[in-house]
């Protein structure tokens, strides 16, 4: 049994509360991302996990037993650092096996684990080596495998793969995935990055000023983000405040946008760049909408500029007789890049998908 | 690389500075291979008799070995304490760290004569109080250099550790190690380049002190400066300009040595540790 539980744990340093009453329940062979920007509390929650920071209220349950006093050495839990830490004086075999002499493990079990970590993560051959001889790419393998040596009940990972290249970030993030579901390993990852947590977690569990803002499903987080902060975090930028009139939401700068009739009413809206359409505009003397842009289920406007991303290119469209603040970003594929240059008049099509009402942040 | 008037006139300053500073150096030890009995520049031949002469000079000698026996001893001993010292502060749970430091370095702070004096008259009053001699013996002689190399040691070594990534320790405890164990599989090896040049230089502070020495020098236990300067005061010939180039010549080689091992500019730099 090693399922996780923080219950209301609160945390503060001097006056700067970092943590109020998180709570997160783990189950056994799930792997949750703990997602939000620096500051956040994201890494405290870690080190609170791990026991090297008392929380000032609340508790941390591993498989049922109270673990919020016990002193880190004594926790079942392993964690890869950072920057790695590991022991720059000490061979990559010794570092593994640090913590298997640390509870007792030797001879032919210690041989069998070593060598199964070695074959999991490929750095058999390297086990001679000091971890100043090895690439980045290296001494991270040899940091997961020396947590991962000592079977812990709960795995922990603090931004494993920020200190990695692009290219290196994504394999290593496919391979790290398929170990944890190899081993069934419960662990919990710490990431600023969402498309890192996107890809990495069975759930995400969103932080923002020491508070879960959001828990739940990859899917559920990306398709339904419940708060602004969210929906900012995971990369949607079309975020106004507003109010329903009717069956549409009119932003404060004045653009109605259409609701979909079963959504509740929120503070803002936001608009998925990806899921908008383009459109070429008809022309301007041809329809009396002009005036009216906002009419129906399309905006019309024009494209203020235009950035080429390779797969996609993203345009921002300023919507006709809008104020500069209103524009919006749309995020079309590259095989209609051709399509639109700077200075188009164009419209903008909105599928019901693309509308996502959002709620304030708690601390507004 | 240009070479302005400025690059030229620094060169210059550069070169005038190193001559002030190394050219007694090298009198002495040019001197010391004299012929002449008086000490006379320049040299009208040369030879290697004072080196040779030294053998009978026991005064020296003895002071030289006693000098290389007691400052091994107060630099390993200094070298202990100031690691300790250092993990303590630096890594326990002391809040307010400044005035530990300052208490640390603060021996810098009073001329050696006056800690000399002091540990004289107090080591003298606290020995007649318990009806018995602390002064002169080798004993006080080893805390009054102990006491004198703390703060170069204690330095080294907190500036040492302050290079070390926590996050090593914590791994270490993570990973199932407690804190004794941790200092000893991690945090110690890690400092060892620290501790090993704290040691050199606690020994060359201790074998050329003369202030501090002067007042705790008993009889038959001389330190070789305290010797030197009684030797000076009845007569200056070529001996003394040997003995000195034996001692430049033993320092030279540990800063040889503990060079490899840190960092000086570092290890001494301006700017507090941290």
């Amino acid at each position: 049994m090693s399922e996780l539980t923080l219950e209301q744990i609160s945390k503060s340093y001097g006056s700067v509360q970092v943590l109020r009453e998180v709570s997160l329940a783990i189950a056994e062979g799930e792997f949750v991302a703990i997602l939000g920007p620096s500051g956040c509390g994201k890494t405290t929650t870690l080190n609170i996990v791990a026991g090297f920071t008392e929380p000032d209220a609340g508790r941390v349950r591993l498989g049922g037993v109270d673990i919020t006093r016990q002193r880190p050495e004594r926790r079942d839990t392993a964690l890869v650092f950072q920057n790695y830490a590991l022991f720059p004086h000490m061979t990559v075999r010794k570092n593994i096996e640090y913590g298997l002499r640390a509870r007792r493990i030797g001879g032919a079990e210690a041989r069998a684990r070593l060598e199964r970590v070695g074959k999991l993560l490929g750095i058999t051959g390297l086990e001679d080596r000091y971890p100043g001889q090895l690439s980045g790419g290296q001494q991270q393998r040899v940091a997961v495998a020396r947590a991962l040596v000592v079977q812990p009940a709960v795995l922990l990972l603090d931004e494993p793969l920020s200190n990695l290249d692009e290219k290196l970030r994504k394999s290593v993030r496919t391979e790290l995935r398929g170990i944890q579901r190899e081993l069934r390993q419960t662990a919990i990852i710490v990431t600023h990055d969402h498309e890192e947590a996107l890809s990495l977690a069975d759930r995400l569990v969103v932080m923002d000023a020491g508070r879960v803002v959001q828990a739940g499903t990859p899917d559920e987080v990306f398709s339904r983000p419940r708060t602004r902060f969210v929906a900012d975090f995971m990369g949607i930028t079309n975020i106004f405040a507003g109010a329903r009139s009717g069956g549409r939401f009119v932003t404060e700068g004045g653009t109605s946008l259409p609701l979909p009739g079963d959504l509740p009413g929120a503070p803002y809206v936001a608009l998925r760049p990806s899921a908008l359409r383009l459109a070429a505009a008809p022309a301007p003397d041809s329809t009396a909408s002009a005036g009216t842009a906002q009419s129906g289920a399309m905006l019309h406007g024009v494209v203020a500029d235009r950035t080429y991303l390779g797969d996609t290119v993203q345009y921002r469209v300023a919507l006709t007789g809008q104020p500069e603040t209103e524009s919006v970003t749309v995020q079309a594929s590259s095989e209609q890049a051709g399509a639109f240059a700077t200075g188009d008049r164009v419209g903008i099509e909105i599928p019901a998908g693309a509308v996502l009402p959002l709620q304030a942040d708690d601390h507004e | 690389m240009r070479r302005g008037p400025g690059t030229i006139a620094l060169r210059l300053v550069t070169l005038v500075v190193y001559v002030f500073m190394l050219a007694p150096v090298a009198l002495v030890i040019w001197l010391s291979f004299s012929k002449s009995q008086v000490l006379f520049f320049p040299p009208h031949g040369y030879s290697v008799q004072w080196y040779e002469q030294l053998r009978y000079q026991p005064q020296l000698t003895s002071g030289l070995f006693y000098s290389l026996w007691l400052a091994a001893a107060a630099s390993l001993i200094s070298v202990a304490v100031a690691g300790l010292a250092a993990i303590g502060l630096s890594r326990g749970v002391i809040r307010r760290r400044g005035p530990l430091e300052g208490l640390f370095l603060g021996p810098l702070m009073v001329p050696a004569i006056v800690t000399g004096i002091a540990l004289y008259v107090y080591l003298y009053v606290i020995g007649t109080g318990l009806r018995s001699t602390f002064v002169p013996t080798r004993w006080a002689m080893l805390l009054a250099h102990v006491l004198l190399t703390l703060p170069f040691t204690f330095r080294m070594a907190y500036v040492g550790l302050s290079g070390i990534d926590t996050s090593l320790e914590r791994a270490s405890l993570n990973l199932g190690r407690n804190r004794l164990h941790t200092i000893r599989l991690v945090t110690l090896p890690m400092m060892r380049s620290a501790l090993i040049g704290a040691a050199i230089f606690g020994f060359i502070f201790s074998f050329a002190d003369l202030e501090i020495s002067l007042f705790l020098v008993g009889p038959g236990q001389t330190t070789l400066p305290v010797a030197m300067l009684d030797y000076a005061s009845n007569q200056i010939d070529p001996t003394i300009a040997a003995i000195s180039a034996v001692q430049i010549a033993i320092i030279a080689v540990l800063l040889l040595v503990a060079n490899h091992f840190v960092d000086f500019g570092k290890a001494l730099g301006i700017g507090r540790a941290r």
